[in-house]
C-alpha cells in the first residue's frame, strides 16, 4: 500500500500522461511551486494557457475529490498563476483552470475525471 | 470584444436607461460587475452564466468585465439580467453588434433561458421612448405592458436562445400588437341601489366623488358606514388618458399589475387600523410606493378612523394638502404622488352609540372618555376633511322598505358630467378637479352671488374658520354648483357645503 504522497504523485503522473495523449495538451511545466501554493501541472491547450489542479483519492470517504478545491484553494491556485504569468511576462494570454479528479483502486487501477474550466477567478 | 447595449431600472416611479458596456479580455477567468450594483444585480453573474450555456451558446472562459452607467446610480433590479447576456453574447462575437442599436433589453433569466418578467416595465419603456429607443425586448408576460407606450415596436421573446435567432434573423418574430378586441367595462359586484336611505351620506358621497374631496362619515356601530365606502368605486369617474397612466406607472412599479390594459377603474384601497407609517405613505431603504401612493387618483379607505395609530394619522396632514409625498431615506430621495380622496369612517364615542337618535340605545361613555376618543383625530386633519356626515342607524321601517334607491349608474352619470365641467374649467391649469384647486384657481374660478358672499361672512365669523377650511368650503360650493349646472355660487349652494362642515368638534 502506497502512503499518500506516492499515491499524489502516481495521479499527478497518471493526468500529466491522459493530458499528452488523449486530449494533446504539451505539458509546459509540473509542480510549479511558489510561496504561496503550487500548481500540479501548467499545459498548453491549442494557445489556452491551462492550469491544472490533480486531486487523488481512494474512496470518497472525505467527499469527492473535485470539492477539496473549494474557496481558499481557487484563490491560492489564482495566486500562483498571477505568479507565473507575471514571471514568464504573458499577461494578456488567455487562460483558463482545469480540475482532474483521479480515483485509485487496487483492482481496477487509476480513473480520471477532467473537469475543464473548473472556476473562474473571483474577488 | 466590447459590447455596449441599453438595460433600464427604474428609481421610484421614473425609469433608467441603463447603459450595459461588456469588455472581454485575456487574462485569468473571471467576471466582474461594476457601476454601483446591489445583490440582485451582482447575483445575476450565475444567472447569466447558466442561461447562456443552457440556451446552448458559449459562456466566454475569459476576463469579462460588466460596466454599468451611469456609475453613480444605484442599480437595483434583476431586469439588467437579459442586457448583461446580451452585452457578454454581443462581445464574445456570438451577434453582431449592429443588430442590437436602438434596442432596449428588459428581463430578468432564468437558469433555463427562460425571459422572466420584471416590475416598472411601463416607466422603463417610457424613458427609453424619449432617449431615443426604437425596438424593446420583453418577456411575453410584459408585452402588454410595454405597448402601453404608443411610439415602441414592442418584441416578445419567452427565451433566450429565441431572442438570439430573432436578432440573427434565423427566426425573426413581428413585433406585439395592440390587443383592441377586450376593453372592459368595470362591473361591480355591489351597487348604491343595496342601501336603503342614509340620503345625506349618499349625497356626500356623490360630491365627494364628484369634485375629490375628503369624506368623514360618523355613526353607531351597524348604521351603513362601511357598506357606504364599499359602494364609492361604483360612482366613481372613470380615469382620463393621463390620470390612467400615472396610475397604472404607479402600480407597475410597485409589481401590483397584472393585467393587458391601462387600469381603468379608480383604484379604491382600504388598509387595515394596524398600518404602519412606511405601509401608508412609503418607506424601505430605497422607498417603495405606500398606499396614499397606491390610492393615487381613487380612493383611500381609512375604517376605524381613531383606531389608527396618531403617528400613522398625522403623516397624512402632508399628501393631503400637496397631493404629493416626499420620502428621505439613505440610498434614495424619492417623491410619489399621492392625490386621494380620503373616506374616514369611526364612531363617535368608544361604545358607538353617543349622539344616537334612537332611545334604547344610550351611550354609555363618560364624556371624559369621548373627549380622549374624538382628540386621538387632530384638529389640523380634521381640517382638511371637506365633508363631515353623520352616517344613523336605520329604523326597521326604512331597512324592510321596498322604495327603490337610486342606482350607482345614475349617481355616476351626473359626477362624471360635473367632473367633465371641472375639467373644461381646469384644463389650463392640469388639474382635474376641484379639490385640487389652490387659492388661485379659486379666484379665478368660483365667482359667489352676493346673497352667498353674506352667509360665508356670517359662517366665517361665527364658526371660527381658519383661512383653509374657508378655502375649502368654497371648493365644496364650487363642486355642489357644479353637481347642479350651475355656473355662479348662490347661497343654496354655499349653505349645503357648510351643512358638512366639522360636525366632530361641536360634540
Amino acid at each position: 500500500m502506497m502512503n499518500h504522497t506516492d499515491l499524489g504523485g502516481q495521479g499527478e503522473e497518471a493526468a500529466a500522461t491522459y493530458l499528452k495523449k488523449y486530449c494533446h495538451y504539451t505539458i509546459i511545466r509540473r509542480n510549479y511551486r511558489t510561496r504561496i501554493g503550487e500548481i500540479d501541472i501548467i499545459a498548453k491547450d491549442k494557445d489556452i494557457l491551462v492550469f491544472v489542479e490533480v486531486k487523488t483519492r481512494r474512496n470518497e470517504h472525505c467527499g469527492r475529490p473535485s470539492e477539496s478545491v473549494e474557496r481558499h484553494k481557487q484563490w491560492k491556485l489564482q495566486r500562483v498563476a498571477l505568479t507565473y504569468l507575471t514571471q514568464y511576462a504573458c499577461w494578456n494570454r488567455p487562460c483558463r483552470f482545469d480540475v482532474i479528479e483521479v480515483f485509485f483502486q487496487e483492482s481496477s487501477g487509476f480513473t480520471l475525471n477532467h473537469i475543464r474550466n473548473a472556476f473562474i477567478v473571483s474577488s | 470584444m466590447f459590447a455596449r447595449i441599453s438595460g433600464a431600472t427604474t428609481l421610484g416611479l421614473h425609469g433608467n436607461i441603463i447603459t450595459v458596456e461588456t469588455d472581454i479580455s485575456n487574462g485569468l477567468p473571471a467576471f466582474e460587475i461594476v457601476g454601483l450594483a446591489t445583490t440582485a444585480v451582482k447575483e445575476s453573474k450565475e444567472r447569466v452564466r447558466a442561461a447562456i450555456k443552457n440556451s446552448g451558446y458559449e459562456f466566454p472562459m475569459r476576463r469579462i468585465t460588466v460596466n454599468l452607467a451611469p456609475a453613480d446610480l444605484k442599480k437595483d433590479s434583476a431586469g439588467l439580467d437579459l442586457s448583461i447576456a446580451m452585452g457578454i453574447l454581443v462581445s464574445s462575437g456570438q451577434i453582431p453588434l449592429e443588430r442590437t442599436a436602438g434596442s432596449l433589453f428588459i428581463g430578468e433569466l432564468s437558469l433555463d433561458g427562460c425571459i422572466r418578467p420584471v416590475n416598472g416595465v411601463l416607466s422603463m419603456v417610457m424613458q427609453g421612448i424619449g432617449e431615443g429607443i426604437r425596438k424593446v425586448y420583453v418577456s411575453p408576460e410584459n408585452a402588454s405592458e410595454a405597448l402601453l407606450c404608443p411610439e415602441s415596436a414592442v418584441y416578445a421573446l419567452p427565451t433566450l436562445s429565441l431572442l438570439v435567432r430573432h436578432l440573427m434573423a434565423l427566426e425573426p418574430v413581428a413585433p406585439v400588437q395592440q390587443d383592441e378586441t377586450c376593453v372592459r367595462e368595470p362591473a361591480y359586484s355591489v351597487d348604491f341601489s343595496e342601501v336603503q336611505g342614509q340620503y345625506t351620506a349618499k349625497r356626500a358621497l356623490e360630491i365627494a366623488a364628484a369634485g375629490g374631496h375628503n369624506v368623514l362619515m360618523i355613526g353607531p356601530p351597524g348604521s351603513g358606514k362601511t357598506m357606504l365606502a364599499r359602494r364609492i368605486p361604483t360612482i366613481l369617474p372613470p380615469l382620463n388618458q393621463k390620470e390612467a397612466l400615472e396610475v397604472t406607472q404607479i402600480y407597475s412599479v410597485a409589481g401590483l399589475f397584472h393585467q393587458s390594459q391601462m387600469l381603468t377603474e379608480r383604484p379604491f384601497r382600504s388598509p387595515h387600523h394596524t398600518i404602519s407609517t412606511a405601509g401608508l405613505i412609503g418607506g424601505g431603504s430605497i422607498p417603495q410606493p405606500g398606499e396614499v401612493t397606491l390610492s393615487h387618483h381613487g380612493v383611500l379607505f381609512l375604517d376605524e378612523f381613531p383606531e389608527f395609530p396618531r403617528m400613522v394619522l398625522e403623516v397624512l396632514r402632508q399628501p393631503l394638502e400637496d397631493g404629493i409625498v416626499n420620502i428621505a431615506r439613505v440610498h434614495a430621495t424619492l417623491s410619489y404622488p399621492s392625490r386621494f380622496i380620503l373616506i374616514a369612517a369611526m364612531n363617535p364615542c368608544p361604545c358607538g352609540y353617543f349622539g344616537s337618535e334612537n332611545d334604547n340605545q344610550q351611550c354609555t361613555c363618560t364624556p371624559g372618555e369621548i373627549r380622549r376618543y374624538v382628540r386621538k383625530i387632530s384638529g389640523p386633519l380634521l381640517d382638511r376633511i371637506d365633508l363631515h356626515v353623520s352616517v344613523q342607524r336605520p329604523d326597521y321601517g326604512e331597512l324592510i322598505s321596498e322604495t327603490p334607491q337610486e342606482q350607482s349608474e345614475s349617481i355616476r352619470n351626473r359626477v362624471i358630467k360635473a367632473r367633465r365641467r371641472q375639467e373644461e374649467r381646469l384644463a389650463s391649469t392640469g388639474i382635474f378637479c376641484n379639490a385640487q384647486m389652490g387659492h388661485r384657481q379659486i379666484r379665478s374660478t368660483c365667482p359667489i352671488t352676493r346673497e352667498g358672499r353674506l352667509l360665508l361672512h356670517q359662517a366665517f365669523d361665527k364658526l371660527q374658520l381658519s383661512a383653509r377650511s374657508y378655502d375649502r368650503i368654497i371648493k365644496v360650493s364650487r363642486t355642489i354648483a357644479d353637481l347642479a349646472g350651475a355656473d355662479v355660487l348662490d347661497e343654496e349652494h354655499v349653505a349645503e357645503a357648510l351643512s358638512f362642515r366639522n360636525t366632530l368638534q361641536r360634540m
